[in-house]
């Protein structure tokens, strides 16, 4: 209920819909990728640093991490097969031994796997949630706004607090 | 641009950042604490405790204190324990996992130390020390029990001379059946003399005789060298079997030098005497000689390659350029603490990957006389490879004071050395993971207090009781993980000899039935490869005979009748020319 408040107000505030595009992105980083992994630092700078929308930014994560417990497999294959191609040996290698290499332990292969297709889709689902953003504002967001069970939820407490709260 | 950047953002990932070094500090020593014992005990085995652990961080330093690893085999006691130890590692390379140690402190070393607690066993060793059925007499088996259960020299003997027989019998016999018989050798000299007396009147005579001498001499000489093939036959035979004959008669006086100990006590147990009186000590003073490569031993095995679930990913370990090992202590000072002295080894270059710092793990041991002994001098290298460990060790121990050890509890057998002087000196060497090493172990001013319940352990401890010195071989074998310790000496025939010498009426009349059913044994094999031995002699002159006679015929009867028949014919021919040329 929160999180679909944030996500509410997130829609129907002044925030650019390229704030809310990159808090999705970051998200599906987030939660596609191993937490407890250096990357994620860096992702995490890129979130509190630059006006990136923590709502959407905590939604993708949340919905991400569910998706992450299906495709982790083939994000695993995907890392093994990356690691272990014989083109890419000299370059694994060299970064193997170095200090940044070690810790972000790019050496596993689900690390390194979902790393490569979040960022290979990272483009797509920045264009993506940009666009629906627009459409959503421009099309649906006075329709929705007339929705009963919108109107409940803005006039639940817990919308109020958040409103209050600045969220 | 301030649009795009949140100031408030970046105090808050300072904020955690911050808090999650903080905690990482904070709590450095309890995970550096968790992290030794978690590794300690994966490699022994059995509980480890440390009592604390601080660090410093320029530069960057560990030290742990108070170190305890229980000897899962006897987990009342622990198995090493140290005071202190010091570590300086360098950050760098700590970054790429690797554990690079400049210098290393041990202090406070002690083995066997009993523990405050029982500690706790997490994987059991391997199997204790196996110690002899010992000190019990048991009911005297019959003579025929004992022939038929013991591993007799005799039976071997008998085999052995049999085997040999037959491995030249019938190849002897073939050649001989084809050696040339008395008549065939008249044959050959009534045709020589018949070449040799015929009068030749004319060369075209002499010349088909010549063929004849050739063809004769032919086979003359393929008799000559059948004689001779089978005289080296002979020779071979009898090189073979007459030594064995000489074993075959010498057996059953061995087996029943061994087969009298069986009547007189317990075999098993006086033969291996001299581990059994010093019972685990000596199992223990062979340990503190692989103590070295023990150390290593844990490094080996965390070496291998780490596999995670398939949920965590795996990780896939590439080539590393930085030759560096993973664990590497560049110079350690380790302080063994024994009784009230204090024994220093320094050892360089700790690996278990050699190959990559080009240089072997090298340690010594030069302690200078002290109240506990005159000098004790170790030292040695050890590198492991590819191939396995290859190590080399020598040692030099003088005057060590042993009082007042206890070495076996049974309760037919106690043995306690008073007071003695210690020494030993040896080598030892490991290629390939394969060990071998021989020591001398000397006891001097030796004092021993030994007692016996029964009628043998008693024999054994008025024995030992009169011993003032003790001298033990000592030879190791096997692989370095499986060390095979035998321990020899005089002592076990000392012990032989003074059972022997207390046999009792029924076991006197036993040792002579027993001496006279192993004479029985070989008595007829005996005879009869003797035998037949002498015959293969008797073939051996009679075909020295043959070759004399052949041979004579070869090198005088031909050519001398040849000549002779030659000179006729050319003094004839030259008769001839004269009387036409001059009666013309």
């Amino acid at each position: 209920m929160y999180v679909l408040a944030k996500l509410l107000k997130a829609l129907h505030s002044d925030a650019g819909p390229w704030s809310l595009a990159f808090g999705i992105m970051f998200g599906m980083i987030f939660g596609l990728t191993p937490v407890l992994a250096f990357h994620n630092l860096i992702v995490l700078f890129f979130v509190l640093f630059f006006r990136v929308n923590l709502s959407t930014f905590l939604l993708s994560w949340g919905l991400f991490s569910l998706c992450a417990l299906l495709i982790d497999p083939l994000m695993n294959d995907v890392g093994e097969a990356l690691l272990i191609h014989q083109q890419l040996q000299a370059m694994w290698t060299s970064f193997y031994n170095t200090a940044i290499g070690r810790i972000s332990q790019f050496y596993n292969t689900l690390i390194i796997g979902s790393l490569a297709v979040t960022l290979l889709l990272s483009p797509f689902v920045l264009f993506l949630s940009k666009v629906l953003v627009v459409k959503y504002r421009s099309y649906f967001m006075a329709w929705v706004e007339q929705w009963n069970i919108v109107q409940v939820l803005k006039g639940s407490r817990i919308y109020q607090a958040y409103q209050r709260f600045g969220g | 641009m301030s649009n795009i950047i949140r100031w408030p953002g970046l105090v808050g990932f300072v904020v955690f950042v911050g808090f999650i070094s903080a905690i990482l500090i904070v709590f450095l020593d309890t995970w550096i604490r968790l992290a030794a014992i978690s590794t300690l005990e994966t490699a022994t085995g059995a509980e480890v405790n440390i009592e604390s652990v601080s660090h410093t961080f320029s530069p960057f330093g560990v030290t742990l204190e108070d170190i305890q690893l229980t000897d899962p085999s006897n987990p009342t006691q622990n198995q090493v324990q140290a005071d202190k130890v010091v570590a300086q590692i360098e950050l760098g390379p700590l970054l790429l996992n690797k554990v690079i140690i400049e210098e290393m402190t041990v202090s406070g070393v002690a083995f066997s130390q009993t523990r405050a607690s029982k500690g706790s066993v997490y994987r059991q060793p391997g199997s204790p020390l196996i110690k002899p059925e010992l000190l019990d007499p048991k009911k005297l088996p019959s003579v025929d029990e004992l022939l038929a259960r013991a591993d007799l020299k005799t039976t071997h003997a008998i085999n052995e001379a049999k085997q040999a027989y037959q491995r030249h019998a019938s190849e002897l016999q073939t050649q001989y059946d084809s050696l040339p018989a008395k008549d065939k050798l008249k044959e050959y000299k009534d045709r020589i003399s018949a070449l040799t007396k015929t009068d030749y009147k004319d060369p075209v005579e002499l010349i088909a005789a010549k063929k004849k001498f050739e063809v004769l001499r032919e086979e003359l000489i393929q008799e000559q060298q059948k004689i001779k093939s089978f005289k080296q036959s002979v020779s071979d035979a009898k090189n073979d079997l007459a030594p064995k004959l000489a074993n075959l008669k010498a057996a059953p006086g061995q087996d029943y030098d061994q087969l009298k100990l069986l009547i007189a006590g317990d075999q098993g147990a006086i033969e291996d005497v001299t581990r059994m009186i010093l019972g685990d000590k000596a199992a223990l003073w062979s340990d503190y000689l692989l103590s070295a490569y023990k150390i290593v031993a844990p490094l080996i095995k965390g070496s291998t390659e780490q596999q995670t679930s398939r949920d965590s990913g795996r990780f896939i370990t590439f080539a590393d350029d930085t030759n560096l090992p993973d664990i590497w202590i560049k110079k350690a000072d380790i302080s063994l603490h024994w009784q009230q002295e204090r024994i220093h080894s320094h050892w360089q270059n700790i690996t278990h990957q050699h190959e990559r710092i080009k240089q072997p793990t090298t340690f010594s041991i030069n302690s200078s006389a002290s109240a506990l002994w005159q000098s004790l001098l170790v030292n040695g290298d050890f590198r492991l490879s590819q191939m396995g460990l290859s190590a080399n060790q020598q040692w030099d121990l003088e005057g060590i004071k042993l009082s007042d050890i206890s070495l076996l509890k049974d309760h037919k057998l106690t043995t306690k050395i008073d007071q003695a002087l210690f020494g030993s000196i040896g080598k030892l060497s490991v290629e390939n993971g394969t060990m071998n090493g021989s020591g001398d172990m000397n006891f001097s001013q030796l004092r021993m207090t030994a007692t016996g319940q029964n009628n043998l352990t008693k024999v054994i401890a008025e024995t030992l009781s009169q011993l003032n010195s003790l001298k033990i071989k000592t030879d190791i074998s096997g692989s370095y993980a499986k060390p095979k310790v035998s321990f020899r000496s005089d002592l076990d025939k000392q012990l032989a000899a003074a059972l022997v010498a207390n046999l009792s009426g029924d076991q006197q009349t036993k040792l002579v039935e027993l001496r006279g059913k192993l004479d029985d044994k070989i008595k007829a094999v005996l005879g009869e490869k003797n035998g037949q031995l002498s015959q293969w002699l008797d073939w051996q002159k009679l075909a020295d005979g043959n070759l004399t006679g052949v041979e004579e015929m070869l090198s005088v009867q031909f050519n001398n009748a040849l000549d002779e028949q030659k000179d006729k014919l050319k003094n004839k021919l030259k008769d001839k020319l004269k009387d036409k040329l001059f009666n013309q």
